[in-house]
């Protein structure tokens, strides 16, 4: 991404009276500007150091045509995010992670996830490691899967798990495939496919004891109901092809607000996350024709940050990098019902209406850590669940760049360095692991 | 009773209370991956759940490990959901022999505790939801209102340290919604007021919130013209402290939109009450002009002026609304200029079907 548009209209946020929220939002766009530097006006020397850390291609080609393009931290990236996924003791958490005890199947989609957008293969080990390991998260008595061994089965690890193992069963068959029988499979009980055969109507038979009368689904039994429930159920639901419980979508209209956006439940404030539930499992149910879509797509291009270029969560609220996702994949929904983009079709152009370049630009120049991992904002650590979150938003935006209108003018370089495999945005799996989903055929 | 709950027990404790228990060690599998390296205590609290788990033990010394296993991990659902059997459990007993109310009391300070001052994981905000709905099944009305106003005061202490946290607002609106009680509606708009007004004007939760309680609590139905009068007026004078902040800008425009879509509405009615905001919206820029400031570079009044003219929909206001739109896409707000440039086309649309 050689060049920032317009530097020089790089517009902070207005404000008449100070409050909290301004003075928040001001400290954010400081610590965001110093990323926003058009590299062409900067001396050798810092471009030499841009080059040493990585965020530049080494020097190869003539001064005069320079490669500014900055880089994704492919390598780094996967090192800090593969060890999670890795059946080694070596590759053990902190003790401090201990607060994410009930959140493994999560960290294992995560990772897996984001690298699996880096185009990392996973190895047999690994695969078999994996799928062990989501086995034991399984509550057999119930039918769902768990945060880790032995824990009540949960809406959102269990999505967490199943969208974990389908990836996880798609690499099989390609290394399958190019292994061409020749030796090193998997044994079958070992397989992600097998498993997910397993569990399918378990699963299925669980998650309808989640749901009330009315269509409101719990995160598990004396749980808390909110949309999240409902979009996590949904998605496993239709990725494996089981029964849509479409009565569900009238509680999830019901969460849309005052604003067009989504809150978790009815009455509370529009929300980039729950938005993002709510599209997307209103989408896969096929019915958005409930909801106030121009509504939702006014609420969610607003969430945009016009100096940051990146996602805030709700209005008057920080930029985070994990909103690339949850309102750039909102957007994404919103727009290819609007748009009529046709979704599944490789060859149309895709058209998101909010500004893509901005936030990849968000993304690789403030989200990425130089030593790996990917953060809420530059003054944030890097962790697990914001590096998958920046990762699928940017495959959104890559995804969704559509023509550069007149308004954007030429300026608008992508970076050629910062490529990353396409996301479904209902799914939040590469789009050919929701292909190869859709042409199972399960045991009935 | 209380007094022992609310006894700390440690993992040096456990052997002795637990001697006749046997610890289950967490089955991890030879081949696991995304292992934590648990500490020693963590393992040993753990193991003891496990086996009080596996044999539905819901005693009071279980209540006790519960608590200690919180500590190590506030997020573990499973072990919420085990205490609160507990709780349940005990609370059950024939003997009556505890004080209900200083036992769920205990709870919330613990649940509150845990959270630390800016509480934001679900389980313990779920916690506090299933103590009160417990006492508003098993015990009266009086009760159950104690405990409601209780927990309102404890919302108002969160957002001292986050006014917008997520979680303390959707537990505020469930308690206001359950209690069913009228006239707490007209209490929850002064304190809405307060924290837009008094504490932050780009507050959205508590515009949020305000919403909420002008409806009474009734969302699908739409105001009384009257009340949805006053609601925009209060917009605007929100708009007129700072004409840069969204929030008083989206609330004028949801309260309009939802008064013109509500099939009472006359034609005549409506069409006087969007002119007479419309005139309203655009005296706003008076307070730019006061400041200093170029009152047509405002992103969030063009966007509030654009969403009035094209609900008025006659020939001059879409025209005008497509000059708005312009001038947002191309000048004022070109980080939404694909967004502006797809409503541009819907009114163009809208005019060329006016034309024919």
């Amino acid at each position: 991404m050689t060049i920032v548009r317009k530097i020089d209209q790089q517009t902070v946020m207005p404000f008449l009276k100070r409050t909290e929220s301004t003075r928040q939002q001001q400290r954010t766009e400081m610590e965001c500007q110093p990323f926003f530097v058009n590299l062409a006006t900067l001396p050798p020397s810092q471009l030499d150091h841009l080059r040493q850390s990585g965020l530049l291609m080494s020097k190869e080609v003539p001064a005069d045509k320079e490669d500014l393009d900055i880089c994704l931290l492919v390598e780094r990236h996967i090192q800090y995010l593969s060890p999670v996924f890795q059946p080694t003791l070596r590759s053990q958490l902190r003790p401090s992670f201990v607060t994410l005890d009930s959140s493994r199947s999560w960290m294992i989609y995560w990772t897996l996830h984001a690298c699996d957008l880096l185009d990392y293969k996973t190895t047999a080990d690994e695969r078999q490691a994996m799928v062990q390991t989501l086995q034991l998260f399984f509550h057999p008595r119930d039918g769902g899967f768990g945060g880790g061994p032995g824990q009540l089965p949960h809406a959102a690890t269990t999505y967490a798990a199943v969208m974990a193992l389908a990836i996880l069963a798609s690499h099989e068959r390609h290394a399958k495939d190019s292994l061409k029988n020749d030796k090193l499979q998997p044994s079958s009980s070992h397989s992600a496919l097998h498993l997910l055969q397993q569990v399918r109507k378990p699963l299925y038979q669980w998650m309808l004891t989640l749901a009330d009368e009315q269509g409101r689904v719990r995160m598990h039994h004396d749980g808390e109901i909110d949309v999240r429930a409902t979009y996590c159920c949904i998605a496993v639901l239709s990725l494996l092809q089981l029964p849509l419980p479409v009565s569900w979508a009238n509680y999830v209209s019901a969460c849309q607000t005052w604003e067009g956006g989504f809150g978790g439940e009815p009455g509370a404030e529009a929300h980039g996350g729950y938005t993002y539930c709510a599209i997307a499992a209103l989408q896969l149910m096929e019915s958005t024709h409930l909801i106030d879509l121009p509504a939702l797509c006014d609420y969610v291009s607003r969430r945009q940050l016009a100096l940051e270029g990146g996602f805030s969560g709700r209005s008057n609220k920080l930029v985070d990098g994990c909103y690339s996702f949850w309102q750039g994949g909102a957007l994404a929904v919103v727009s290819d019902l609007l748009l009529s983009n046709d979704g599944s079709s490789g060859t149309k152009t895709l058209t998101a209406l909010f500004d893509t370049a901005m936030l990849e630009r968000y993304i690789l120049l403030c989200a990425q850590d130089i030593h790996g991992g990917l953060r809420d904002k530059p003054s944030k650590n890097r962790d697990f669940y914001h590096s998958c979150y920046n990762l699928s938003g940017l495959s959104i935006a890559q995804q969704y760049r559509g023509i550069a209108s007149d308004t954007e003018d030429e300026s608008v370089v992508f970076s050629r360095h910062a490529a990353v495999a396409a996301t479904h945005p209902c799914y939040n799996i590469r789009n050919e692991h929701v292909q190869y989903f859709k042409s199972i055929q399960w045991e009935e | 009773m209380a007094s022992s709950t609310t006894t700390m027990i440690t993992t040096e404790d456990l052997p002795a209370l637990f001697h006749d228990v046997t610890p289950i060690p967490q089955d991890e599998g030879p081949h696991i991956v995304c292992r934590i390296d648990y500490p020693p205590e963590f393992t040993i609290a753990y193991d003891y759940f496990r086996a009080l788990s596996a044999k539905d033990e819901w005693s009071e010394r279980a209540l006790q490990l519960t608590t200690l296993c919180l500590q190590f991990n506030p997020a573990n659902y499973t072990v919420w959901h085990f205490r609160r059997k507990c709780m349940w459990a005990l609370l059950m007993k024939e003997d009556k022999s505890i004080d209900l109310e200083a036992f769920l009391v205990n709870d919330l300070t613990l649940a509150a505790a845990l959270g630390g001052e800016n509480p934001k994981n679900y389980q313990i905000w779920y916690h506090r939801r299933a103590i009160l709905e417990y006492v508003e099944q098993q015990t009266n009305k009086e009760l159950f209102y104690t405990f409601c106003r209780r927990e309102l005061d404890y919302t108002a202490e969160v957002f001292q340290e986050d006014s917008k946290n997520y979680h303390a607002w959707c537990f505020r609106q469930w308690i206001l919604q359950t209690m069913k009680a009228p006239a707490i509606w007209q209490e929850e708009m002064d304190f809405s007021h307060q924290m837009i007004m008094d504490g932050d004007v780009r507050n959205n939760s508590a515009w949020n919130q305000r919403w909420l309680a002008a409806h009474r609590g009734q969302l699908t139905t739409p105001l009384a013209l009257e009340t949805a009068q006053s609601e925009a007026d209060y917009a605007l004078q929100g708009a007129r402290i700072d004409p840069y902040n969204e929030c008083p800008w989206r609330y004028l425009i949801a309260i309009l939109k939802e008064q013109c879509r509500s099939s009472t509405m006359e034609e005549d009615k409506r069409t006087w009450l969007l002119q007479h905001y419309l005139d309203h919206a655009e005296l706003v820029k008076e307070v730019l002009k006061e400041a200093d400031k170029d009152p047509e570079a405002c992103p969030n009044l063009s966007a509030a002026l654009v969403d009035i003219l094209e609900m008025k929909g006659d020939t001059e206001a879409l025209t005008h609304a497509k000059q708005l739109m312009h001038y947002l896409e191309h000048d004022i707000d070109p980080i939404r200029a694909r967004y502006w440039a797809f409503r541009s086309k819907t009114i163009e649309q809208a005019l060329s079907l006016k034309s024919d």
